[in-house]
């Protein structure tokens, strides 16, 4: 899992020189002090880049498991084309690197005092403090789903609480012929296209493995991302096998019962599911919101240069808990405002002005095999707004833009890059690379 | 190629040494931070992603770069399209005294 050391030990010495010459020194007593806290695609890559970036500078990574499994490429696990011990990646090549890695609970944090306190006793100081926590799921948002609900109607959705294996389990056991069910929250909520990804490889799945059963999607909103590249798609690889149901044909589920397996909709139809998967609405994850750092949405506010908290000075909210739109919230993208984050907080403690941000985003997702789809998006700030670069990004072509054979090309090609892309960011991310 | 090993901002420091004065590192680790994601920590390329690092001159890098953005020369990219309509010739060039080889 790791490179070389001396290769390592080179590139340190290579980036220490030369930022020392490049950059004055954060402080002339000690090192300034940057905290993060998260160690998932917001965390580990602003762990990873301050680290290289600014050698001058202490960094500590607060994360309370000691691995880390994706939500990107989960859906592949359930596809039946990945299994989860490759999804799944430990802290020890970021330590090495000199990230000085914390396995706790953060509990609370003081802005005040500047500290962040664990649940093992300790309080750890910082001049800047990065945090990338994720989410939690609104449990009640839905009737009847509750966390005990979840190991019956499996969310799938924050591999902390609940690893994929739980959903794949269910899926391997059900017998062929039986309905999928699946309850889609409305917007905002971690990674837009998700949820049809899941669709689509559950649908490979069964058209390998269990080819008479069916797929039904309940979801709350009228329409979601890339949503007519999946459509030609699902009508193209499984035929009749997905059904999918927008709010206003009575998508939305208010109630679950996870004893009888059922799910009911706004306007009271009953469906009965083989197997139940209950994405429910979110929220910032608890740590950002104790801390001061969400709004009433429960999510948290943020500066567009700096993602510095719209509320509570000196704290940065990265990733999935930030209010970040037009921005989805993806793994990808959290890279990229981590970056800026720790850019803004190095440039904060030399009382100076963040750096031009510019935030870049892929979600590729997989429908079949050789088949895969993007939507990309670049931002900028635009004072204190996130706008979308204009004419820039978007969805991969539509089928009927293409020649047959281009289309497969270009397919098989984007199925290949996002391969490309899981391997490359979650190396670069975990220090691996 | 260049920076086997190296981490982007080592490249993107060694860069600075051989590009236009003005160029900060710091800004192009940020504006590199997009084509990382893909094409590897040092632009290595791999896993079906082409390496972008040592493979071009600096003009043609920019060059391909803004073919990409106005549709012109490769007739059918997958996503590159897409992806260079979000950027600035300064940051085509950026990228360019990053990745492109010295010549
Ligand atoms: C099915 C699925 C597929 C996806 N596919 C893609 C994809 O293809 N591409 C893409 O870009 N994105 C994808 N995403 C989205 C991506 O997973 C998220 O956007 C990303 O994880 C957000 O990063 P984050 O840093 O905000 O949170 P996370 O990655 O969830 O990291 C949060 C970390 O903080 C830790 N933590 C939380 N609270 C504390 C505390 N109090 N103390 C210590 N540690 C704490 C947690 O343990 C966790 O490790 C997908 C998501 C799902 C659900």
């Amino acid at each position: 899992m790791t490179g070389p050391t001396l290769t390592r030990r080179a590139a340190l010495a290579g980036t220490a020189g030369l930022a020392a010459l490049a950059a004055p020194r954060v402080r002339a007593q000690t090192a300034a002090r940057i905290v993060i806290v998260g160690g998932g695609f917001g965390g580990a890559s602003a762990a990873r880049f301050a680290r290289d970036a600014f050698p001058d500078v202490e960094v500590t990574l607060v994360e309370r498991a000691r691995s880390f499994t994706t939500c990107p490429y989960g859906n592949l696990v359930l596809g039946g084309t990945r299994r989860i011990e490759q999804i799944t990646f430990t802290y020890d090549a970021l330590a090495r690197r000199g990230v000085r890695v914390v396995h706790d609970d953060a509990v609370a944090v003081d802005p005040q005092a500047r500290g962040v306190r664990l649940a093992g006793g300790t309080t750890v100081p910082y001049d800047r403090l990065i945090m990338s926590p994720g989410i939690d799921l609104r449990w009640g948002a839905i009737e009847g789903y509750t966390e005990a609900a979840a190991e019956r109607m499996p969310h799938g959705w924050v591999p902390s609480l609940q690893p994929i294996t739980v959903l794949e389990r269910q899926l391997r056991e059900m017998p062929d012929g039986g309905t999928f069910v699946m309850a889609i929250p409305d917007n905002p909520f971690r990674c837009p296209p998700g949820p049809y990804e899941r669709i689509s490889m559950v649908a490979q799945y069964f058209k390998r493995a269990k080819p008479r059963s069916k797929i039904l999607a309940l979801d709350s909103k009228g329409g979601f991302s890339k949503q007519p590249l999946f459509m030609e798609a699902w009508a193209e690889l499984y035929p009749g096998m997905i059904e999918w149901v927008s709010a206003s044909n009575d998508g939305k589920v208010m109630k679950v019962d996870p004893q009888a397996l059922t799910l009911t909709t706004e306007f009271g139809q009953v469906h009965r599911a083989a197997v139940a998967n209950v994405i429910p609405p979110q929220m910032a994850a608890k740590i950002a919101r104790d801390a001061g750092l969400a709004n009433q949405s429960g999510w948290c506010p943020v500066r567009a240069r700096s993602f510095e908290s719209a509320q509570v000075p000196g704290i940065h909210v990265i990733g999935d808990a930030s209010i970040a739109a037009p921005m989805p919230k993806s793994g990808y993208v959290a890279s990229t405002h981590a970056r800026q984050a720790v850019a803004a907080a190095v440039a904060a403690l030399r009382g100076q002005e963040p750096p031009d941000p510019v935030y870049f985003n892929t979600c590729y997702s997989h429908v079949g095999p050789d088949y895969g789809i993007s939507i990309v998006g670049t931002y900028r700030a635009d004072g204190d707004r996130f706008v979308e670069v204009p004419n820039s990004g978007g969805i991969s072509p539509r089928n009927e833009t293409m020649t047959p054979e281009r289309r497969a090309e270009q397919r098989r090609l984007e199925a290949l890059y996002a391969d490309g892309w899981y391997e490359s960011l979650t190396r670069q991310m975990f220090g691996l690379s | 190629m260049p920076g086997q090993g190296l981490t982007a901002t080592a490249i993107a420091l060694l860069g600075l040494l051989a590009a236009p004065a003005a160029a900060d590192p710091l800004r192009t680790a940020l504006v590199t931070g997009g084509c990382t994601g893909c094409h590897g920590q040092s632009g290595e390329g791999g896993n079906g992603v082409p390496a972008i690092a040592g493979t071009k001159s600096r003009a043609d890098f920019i060059a391909t770069m803004q073919a990409f953005r106005e549709g012109k020369g490769n007739p059918q990219p997958t996503v590159m399209d897409r992806i260079a309509r979000g950027y600035t010739d300064e940051e085509f060039a950026l990228m360019a005294a990053h990745f492109a080889r010295a010549n």
